[in-house]
């Protein structure tokens, strides 16, 4: 009896006293180190507050980091090679270049440096609730207009090494309103966070989300759907009537012209005529295949681009459909069943998309997610079976191909933009930190200097 | 013989009567009328008035020690030393005064003027007179005025409350007292609800008479940026968007509202609000935008480069953080601190304390230094102005480096300048009206008050509070419930009622009690 209870008592105090590793963690690479990275003392932390203040001394853009394991995705894993940053842009990635007093160093020891995360979907940075209530159809409102550079948690995320983020409108309204897509340049004005670069994109969003409880229309995908073509229908007649209006203003005479009124200027309309114009792209908030696929007929109907399906649960069961027509697919990794909608998936369903060659990019929808999203792409290769590079795409060039951007950013290759995160441990771990991010070849966050990550001590 | 005396008594009564006519006929025009006439100037406009032996606040910005001021009526007639001033001539009638002060030490001002008052309006406008901006498709839902409608429910009267404020004054005399005592004259008030509120008015709290008080009728229509919730425009985006469309819409009805419906493509609907918006948009007559945070504030910069307009600006403590012209119009509600969703607060007390004591009061400092015309404003405090913060935070100011010119020009010249009253208000000088306040010290010592106050000639007497002292407040030991302490009920002076006495000295069931 004693010795059983001994016995027990034994285990339970050898899990305290002996390493962590006894409670089944396991090693992929090598522990990370405590070590903390040796950066020059010309810069420092971007404080959280006063960041105005302080968000002046990150560095003039140009930086060499020396000595770090870089995932390129075109020369593959380069170990031990160097990376010189010359005015906001890589200028050049080879082994032992050489530095000088001029240019900031950092010396990286061997951690991993990743191309900056992208998340091309998100609600943050915006000020109060971004859904506009009140309208079926908000094609006029832009997101732009409600950025808040104040918002702490553009700041929580650099700590998770996103770089780049796309502020999307609600999913309250069947046609929501445009886009913002900004760099997470915290403590600068709106100004110089916005990128102009990316493409225009109008949100819809189908299913349940969108079902006026008040109006009782849309309650159905029916209604949905046919709200959707009915405004399209408006739009279409709204161009008409310019025409009209235009052709008899070019035909008539002075004295006819004085009498003639052009119609109403109708800024709804307009967004929506801009889809079709190609000037803008859309992105479908769906869950069920049934919506796509009538998605899908309703682009081709009007000649509206789709750009990406977000949050499609379903989409293993349009694969080929999704394939033909060339359309992203921006899902969770593993977040599903919080509603009888998103119910039906599993994330081995994401290994059948991957297969047919679907282009998958993750997307969070939360600021807390974002702040881990590496193991996403930890959990995506599991599930999937990709290599580390594959799984680094779906957070980072993926992310920015369906933003419009995989020109400028997205991953590291000479002349693009650098933005990029360093990671104390393989990226694709759950054990590894984000411990710095540079943005435009300027450091906004710092582990060694900011531990706290922001919050007051 | 009998009609002889008989003739000789009509002719004194006839010449009695005529006196007596005569008399009361002089009465009742001349001079009852000139002494009603004194009564009358010396209630409301005191006749003429000299102050003496004061330090008077010239436009200048510079003091003038030992003078003396003359007011007639509501109207300043002479400021000069009081060496210039001639002895008192009896023959001379510019000499004769009905009042005279004699406020040695003291300082006087010009009356300072509030340019963002949310006070003195009736809080429910008239019946008939709200017009709503339908949500639906950009559409106002507006009545002909033939069927005058029930005011709608606040959620749909979110975006368009075109109220004319003139029409919906409540002037309250203890709150105009308490701007008095404060060394303001003249208001400007704001409408309060909705986003494109209504027009505002500027007053002076001479009279609790809305036809006496009004100065200029209508002189902004006020735009807040504040969005709605749950109601169509929700979003700031939706703000704009929705001041977007509604330009459109003026536009358009003022093109179709003499034709034909068969020539107006998208049709007319009778909306004689949006007649009223047109000349806003046209530049005819000003806009003030109303920006409570920095997100407010860059979309008010986005929309008027778009639309290309001049507004006036009423902005908040943290309007530094982005670039403001130098020559603009902006009210600046003083406040010192970070509101409560300002990045400076919410992260760490000693962050928060540093915004406070050092960031704030410099940064609004220099901010006031750079711009020409800065109206300065009392912060609010729930829906009330808080004057006593604006002169504490004017003290702070004043020392990172303000002078005491750039302060009193922030509340007198630039809001007369901003509301079109500097022809007769805004400084001391010949001509303009009798507006002045009196005050025993400089405004820069924390214990200057107001003594006495002039607003229009008719004049206005404070007395300082008095001094509590806190031993008054103590208790004695009397006070103190005694263990026999009588229930209430029983009069303790002597006086009692014998029949309650009865009841409550011997209850039925508390004798039992007491016994044991």
């Amino acid at each position: 009896m004693f010795a059983i209870l001994a016995l027990i008592l034994f285990t339970f105090f050898w899990g305290f006293i002996g390493s962590t590793s006894a409670f089944g963690a396991v090693n992929e690479t090598e522990k990370p180190t405590q070590k903390a990275i040796n950066t020059d003392s010309k810069h420092s932390p971007v404080s959280k507050s006063n960041p105005a203040e302080t968000a002046l001394k990150q560095g003039d853009g140009n930086l060499l980091l020396k000595n770090a394991d870089i995932y390129t995705f075109d020369r593959g894993l380069l170990k031990g090679y160097d990376l010189l940053v010359k005015n906001g842009k890589i200028f050049e990635i080879a082994k032992n270049i050489p530095a000088n007093d001029r240019i900031m160093t950092i010396n990286l020891d061997g951690k991993s440096l990743i191309p900056g995360i992208i998340d091309s979907h998100t609600h943050i940075g915006l000020s109060g609730g971004s859904n506009e209530m009140g309208e079926k159809d908000a094609a006029e409102i832009i997101m732009e207009l409600m950025m808040n550079p104040d918002d702490d948690r553009i700041y929580y995320c650099l700590t998770g090494g996103v770089t780049m983020v796309c502020a999307l409108h609600g999913s309250a309204d069947p046609i929501g309103g445009q886009n913002l897509v900004f760099k997470l340049k915290w403590g600068k004005s709106p100004e110089e966070m916005i990128d102009r670069r990316a493409v225009r994109t109008l949100k819809f969003a189908l299913g349940e989300n969108v079902r006026d409880r008040d109006n009782g229309y849309p309650a159905t995908r029916m209604g949905v759907s046919s709200v959707i073509d009915n405004d399209y229908a408006e739009a279409l007649k709204y161009r008409k009537s310019w025409k009209s209006f235009q052709e008899k203003w070019s035909k008539g005479n002075p004295k006819d012209r004085e009498k003639m009124v052009a119609p109403k200027k109708n800024f709804k309309w307009e967004a929506l005529l801009d889809t079709i114009d190609g000037k803008m792209v859309a992105r479908c908030h769906t869950y069920r295949a049934s919506e796509a696929l009538d998605f899908i007929r309703l682009s081709k109907k009007y000649g509206f681009k789709i750009g990406a399906f977000e949050h499609f649960h379903q989409a293993y069961r349009v694969a080929d459909e999704l394939k033909a027509e060339n359309i992203p697919v921006s899902m969770f990794c593993d977040v599903f069943n919080y509603k009888v909608e998103a119910s039906e998936f599993s994330p081995l369903a994401l290994k059948l998309l991957y297969e047919k060659g679907v282009m998958i990019s993750l997307n969070s929808d939360s600021f807390e997610i974002m702040r881990r999203f590496n193991m996403e792409a930890g959990k995506l290769r599991r599930y999937t079976g990709m290599s580390d590079m594959e799984a680094l795409k779906t957070i980072t060039l993926n992310s920015a191909k369906v933003l419009g951007m995989d020109r400028f950013t997205g991953s590291i290759e000479v002349g693009k933009e650098a933005d990029l995160a360093v990671f104390d441990g393989h990226p694709l771990s759950s054990m590894s930190k984000c411990i710095l991010t540079i943005i435009d070849g300027q450091i906004y966050f710092d582990r060694s200097k900011d531990p706290n990550m922001g919050e007051p001590k | 013989m009998i009609r002889k005396e008989l003739t000789v008594g009509k002719r004194r009564t006839r010449l009695n009567i005529g006196v007596l006519f005569i008399t009361l006929v002089a009465i009742f025009t001349v001079i009852i009328p000139v002494h009603l006439n004194r009564l009358h100037a010396s209630s409301t406009s005191p006749g003429r008035v000299i102050l003496k032996n004061v330090s008077v606040f010239l436009p200048s910005g510079t003091w003038l020690e030992n003078s003396f001021i003359i007011m007639d009526g509501a109207k300043i007639e002479k400021i000069g030393k009081m060496g210039d001033l001639k002895p008192s001539d009896p023959k001379n009638l510019e000499q004769i005064f009905d009042f005279e002060y004699d406020l040695k030490g003291n300082y006087v001002y010009p009356a300072f003027i509030d340019p963002w008052c949310r006070d003195f309006q009736a809080e429910e406008p008239k019946q008939g007179q709200v017009f709503t901006f339908g949500g639906r498709r950009g559409r106002i839902q507006t009545t002909t005025p033939d069927e005058p409608s029930e005011p709608k429910s606040l959620k749909e009267r979110n975006f368009f409350i075109l109220k004319k404020n003139a029409d919906h004054l409540k002037l309250d005399e203890n709150k105009a007292k308490e701007l008095i005592a404060n060394g303001f004259s003249f208001a400007h008030i704001i409408p309060t609800e909705g986003i494109v509120g209504g027009t505002s008015t500027v007053i002076s709290l001479v009279s609790t008479k809305p036809e006496e008080a009004i100065l200029v009728p209508e002189r902004f229509l006020t735009v807040f940026f504040h969005p709605g919730f749950m109601n169509y425009p929700s979003t700031e985006a939706g703000v704009i968007a929705s001041l977007q469309q509604l330009k459109e819409d003026s536009f358009y009805y003022r093109k179709t509202k003499d034709l034909t419906v068969l020539n107006a493509p998208d049709g007319i609907r009778y909306s004689p609000e949006l007649d009223v918006i047109y000349p806003y948009f046209t530049k005819e007559k000003r806009f003030l935008f109303y920006m409570e945070n920095i997100i407010q504030q860059r979309i008010m910069d986005i929309f008027s480069k778009q639309e290309n307009l001049d507004p006036a600006l009423a902005g908040h403590p943290e309007v530094w953080r982005r670039s403001v012209k130098a020559d603009s119009d902006l009210i600046l509600p003083l406040e010192l601190k970070p509101g409560p969703r300002s990045i400076y607060s919410n992260h760490g007390e000693k962050n928060q304390k540093e915004a406070e004591e050092t960031l704030f009061p410099e940064k609004i400092a220099e901010f006031i230094k750079s711009h020409k015309y800065i109206s300065l404003a009392a912060p609010s405090k729930g829906n009330q102005n808080d004057y006593k913060t604006l002169f504490d935070n004017i003290r702070t100011i004043m020392k990172k480096g303000v002078t005491e010119a750039d302060i009193i020009r922030c509340l007198t010249v630039n809001p007369a300048k901003l509301l079109d009253i500097s022809k007769y208000a805004g400084s001391i000088e010949p001509g303009k009206l009798a507006s002045i306040t009196v005050f025993d010290q400089k405004i820069e010592n924390p214990e200057a008050r107001v003594k006495l106050a002039f607003v229009e000639g008719k004049p206005f007497e404070f007395k300082a509070p008095e001094k509590r002292d806190m031993k008054d407040f103590k208790r004695d030991k009397k006070d103190k419930p005694d263990k026999d302490h009588k229930l209430p009920g029983i009069d303790n002076t002597g006086k009692k009622d014998d029949k309650k006495e009865e009841k409550i000295e011997n209850p039925e069931g508390v004798q039992n009690e007491s016994q044991n």
